[in-house]
């Protein structure tokens, strides 16, 4: 089966966007640093993280539509935080949150999305 | 500065090259399963909707840090929503009302006042009210979402303390038609299988039902059976809208809406006509009835009357995009598939012909034998997490008693008297006031006392301006017991701070019979108290200031015991092995050490422990899965529908005829307006509001229009737009979307904000059975007011 390397590529864009964080200036740039996600205006912030995200990460966006997780509303910030919390790459403990039984029985040694690909979240890659 | 979107969008593609070097990979904590660094998990429910979901609240040092699913839970599987994952943040926010609060007149400030000074002027001014107007002067007003201990205990005082019905909540604005339609067709309250048959089912028929964002677990798993099952299994979705649930349907109905009963009728037609009737289901376990006085009529009378919606009559009648062919083919794949599930909520429910539409269900299911089978039911869901558990079965409703007995019969009233020790003719035998009524009666000055629990009816009644005119009066003192200010504790006179969910102990029961326990774990801030030591206190108060020991004899078995774990289970105690005793919804078994024992509870009937320890009844009314089909039996067949409410013990396929709604659009008022949840708010928005992920997600309720109708009104996204009915308006941002279908505006109701409050616009026609508002109907008119302004979201944060 030929391997598409979106998820790999959305990931390192998403670091791209934790490295320049630190750019901004001010309370809102201290905050950016900390999550490390371009600082965002107030009216930004409400809005759902996939209305940018389908233009920046559009093949992530994708994946991750068309997922169960797409389909069943599993959205960006339960996995990944919100702003002022985001992490890029989630603890495995917030798959933990709904799958505690699969927690339990896949390899301990292992993230979840070496075998289950990241947006995608197929049974086996 | 911010950045704006577009140089976000700019920056972070400027980035993409970058950022490929120097990158540390390296996953930290992968591998701890349990990373949430809670040191302690306490089992409970979730809080909010009515799924059931098992959750655990994790604590670090005594605060709750987290929640995560049971996996063996079988409502959830283990999975979480958004919401259910987060309401711990609730716990121990700073809104909370920690004290409780006093004003004589309501142009006043509120003034912190203690227990007793608030207890006490509760008890007088209920007591002075009976004394001067009567007992039905004074009411009750509750919620699904108060603990089932809270709803008796309340509605015990009421009744055999203060000797009145006036006894509700807000359960009937969600699915006191569901309770009809049960009542008339199966002849027993509440559904007869469960989320179980899910993954068995090979044809979901889905009506009036967002569930996606409704009830998202479930959803979670309707979807998993379908995608697991392309083929095998189908999906109908029949809604004016098209909405997240759509995206796994395979057929969608989209109607006018109103037009369901129709659509419903002519479904019955086809399976009759196409000969897709099960012949021996219906001889051996139904009648056909019809009208006021519940005629039995024969199959051919009821096929004529179906004559009427013939594909062909009945697609005009729909519109949309339903054709003839459409209606037959989701007929035949209802009949034919191996096992059918209906699931339905609001979209029948809210209705002036609620119980009819939930009643053309259930036909549906008689004809085809789609009952009682593993897969197949007809499963009504609940929007509230105890509307079934605490309000249905535990007698929250005016017309209702504990255990399914309709206040009206003698002797089930009187049987509820000598379980309670209170003398026979204590509680009245007329209803009270059901909730269009009650809060009309307010308006009208019959009403001088309400105590409104849990719940925000200034927000959640319809044409809500109305009815909150009436709370406003000086005449009338409004008591409001709640975990946060809310737009009713502004009309208050006396707000009491309660104890949020895992602050004390209690029993929720989901929508598929299912009672769970949540257990104490954190005390609650300040002064706040569980309802049922607040209702205690004032039930003695109110014996002393009337002088009648029955009233103390109402709350006599609890005296002395501690209100986290001893005076709640006193309640379970006396409700399950009392009052639940020899009816439909026996839960003797289900005591609190074996649902301490469950991960996820039991389904009643459930009459011994030991029945109870194996989960209880997951299909009702089948032989060997159900201990009263056994002991009911009347026969040799395999089901037996014992419900009280058939004394032919039979199902009813009833004659209902097609009837629209209440206001349907005209040239003055010419869209259709429905209303509905999204999936990150919840209600009003009162505990969703206050989690910064869910407020941010949505944060400001939006109007949906159909791009044709966006197109002749000129209005584009984000644009504001007046929204305009008989009896309110609103003034929203416009999401233009394939949603709604042309004609037909749709908006979320959570919002909080005066020129938001989409309760302001809607009608307050009801059903005349079940007394259940048509929230989801009614006529208005649209006008784009200018382009996109800034919105802030909106909470009520100070009383």
């Amino acid at each position: 089966m030929q391997k598409r390397h979106y998820p790999l590529i959305g990931l390192l864009l998403l670091i791209g966007l934790v490295a320049c964080g630190g750019m901004q200036k001010g309370p809102q740039a201290s905050q950016a640093a900390k999550t490390g996600h371009p600082q965002l205006s107030a009216a930004d912030k409400l809005q759902p993280c996939y209305q940018c995200h389908k233009e920046v990460t559009p093949d992530i966006y994708q994946e991750w539509y068309e997922s169960r997780h797409g389909i069943g509303q599993v959205r960006c910030f339960q996995c990944h935080g919100g702003y002022e919390d985001l992490k890029v790459v989630p603890d495995r403990s917030k798959c933990g949150i709904c799958h505690m039984k699969a927690l339990e029985n896949c390899p301990k040694d292992k993230a979840c999305w070496s075998c289950h690909p990241a947006h995608k979240f197929k049974v086996k890659k | 500065m911010a950045l704006t979107r577009r140089q976000f969008i700019k920056r972070t593609a400027a980035l993409t090259a970058a950022s490929f070097c120097g990158v540390n990979l390296t996953i930290k904590n992968e591998n701890r399963a349990h990373a949430f660094d809670a040191d302690k998990w306490v089992r409970g429910s979730c809080r909010l909707c009515g799924v059931g979901c098992r959750v655990e609240l994790g604590l670090k040092n005594g605060k709750p840090v987290a929640l995560r699913g049971v996996k063996d839970s079988r409502t959830n599987l283990g999975y979480l929503c958004m919401k259910g994952m987060l309401f711990y943040k609730l716990i121990h926010h700073p809104d909370r009302l920690t004290r409780p609060l006093y004003r004589k007149r309501k142009d006043q400030p509120f003034k912190e006042i203690s227990w007793d000074e608030a207890l006490d002027i509760a008890a007088k001014v209920f007591a002075d009210s009976v004394r001067k107007y009567g007992n039905n002067s004074v009411a009750y007003y509750g919620s699904g979402q108060a603990l089932t201990e809270e709803t008796y205990i309340f509605q015990k005082v009421m009744r055999a303390g203060l000797q009145t019905n006036n006894v509700e909540g807000n359960p009937r604005l969600c699915m006191a038609s569901a309770v009809g339609g049960y009542l008339t067709s199966f002849g027993a309250d509440e559904p007869i299988g469960g989320y179980a048959d899910i993954e068995k089912c090979h044809c979901f028929f889905i009506i009036g039902s967002n569930t996606a964002e409704a009830h998202p677990v479930l959803f979670r798993r309707i979807m998993r059976r379908k995608l697991d099952n392309p083929d095998k299994v189908k999906v109908i979705n029949a809604d004016p809208r098209v909405s997240p649930t759509s995206r796994i349907a395979d057929i969608h109905i989209q109607f006018k809406p109103g037009t369901d009963l129709a659509l419903l009728n002519s479904m019955a037609y086809v399976i009759i006509e196409e000969g897709l009737v099960d012949k021996d289901f219906i001889k051996n376990y139904a009648t056909f009835r019809k009208g006021k006085k519940k005629v039995e009529v024969s199959f051919d009378e009821y096929k004529r009357h179906l004559d009427a919606y013939s594909p062909e009559k009945a697609a005009k009648i729909c519109g949309g995009n339903v054709t003839p062919e459409m209606i037959r083919e989701v007929a035949r794949l209802f009949a034919k598939s191996p096992a059918t599930m209906s699931l339905w909520t609001m979209g029948i429910n809210q209705r002036i012909r609620g119980v009819w539409a939930n009643n053309l269900i259930h036909n549906l299911h008689i004809l085809t034998g789609q009952l009682c089978k593993p897969g197949a039911d007809s499963l009504s869901l609940t929007g509230q997490p105890n509307a079934c558990g605490g309000v249905r079965e535990g007698g929250g409703l005016c017309h209702i008693l504990p255990a399914h007995r309709p206040v009206k019969i003698d002797k089930l009233r009187h049987q509820v008297e000598d379980l309670w020790g209170v003398p026979r003719g204590r509680i009245p035998p007329k209803p009270g006031y059901h909730t269009v009524a009650m809060f009309q009666a307010v308006n009208d000055g019959k009403i001088k006392a309400i105590w409104i629990n849990c719940t925000s009816p200034v927000q959640s009644l319809p044409n809500a301006d109305k009815y909150k005119k009436g709370l406003e009066r000086e005449d009338c003192f409004v008591v409001v017991s709640d975990i946060f200010p809310t737009r009713t504790t502004q009309v208050a006179n006396l707000v009491l701070p309660t104890a949020f969910h895992f602050e004390k102990t209690g029993v929720y029961g989901c929508t598929e019979r299912r009672s769970q326990l949540t257990l104490k774990a954190v005390d609650p801030p300040g002064d706040a108290k569980p309802e049922v030591w607040i209702v205690r206190e004032w039930a003695l108060r109110l014996a002393k200031e009337l002088n009648d020991p029955v009233i103390k004899k109402c709350v006599e078995p609890f005296m002395g015991k501690e209100e986290g774990f001893e005076l709640p289970k006193a309640i379970w105690d006396e409700y399950t092995q009392k009052l639940t005793k020899g009816r439909d919804n026996d839960l003797r078994g289900a005591t609190y050490e074996v649902l301490m024992k469950m991960p996820d509870g039991v389904q009643w009937p459930a009459p011994t422990e030991e029945f109870a320890l194996k989960g209880g009844t997951v299909k009702k009314f089948v032989r060997g899965l159900d201990p009263l089909a056994d002991e009911h039996a009347k026969d040799d067949l395999p089901f037996q529908f014992y419900g009280p409410a058939h004394k032919d013990k039979r199902l009813w396929v009833w004659i209902r005829p097609y009837k629209g709604p209440a206001e349907a659009p005209d040239s003055n008022y010419p869209y259709y307006l429905s209303t509905g949840r999204i999936i990150d708010h919840w209600h009003t928005a009162s505990m969703t509001g206050r989690i910064p992920e869910l407020m941010n997600a949505n944060p400001y309720a939006w109007v949906e229009v159909n791009p044709k109708d966006a197109n002749t009104l000129g209005i584009r996204p984000g644009d504001m737009v007046l929204i305009e009915s008989r009896r309110g308006r609103n003034i929203l941002p416009a999401k233009v979307v394939e949603g709604p279908m042309a004609g037909m505006v749709f908006v979320y109701w959570y919002d909080q904000h005066e020129d938001r409050m989409i309760n302001r616009v809607t009608k307050d026609a009801f059903d005349p059975g079940s007394k259940e508002p048509e929230f989801k109907i009614c006529a208005v008119r649209i006008k784009r007011l200018s382009g996109p302004k800034p919105i802030k979201p909106f909470l009520v944060n100070s009383v």
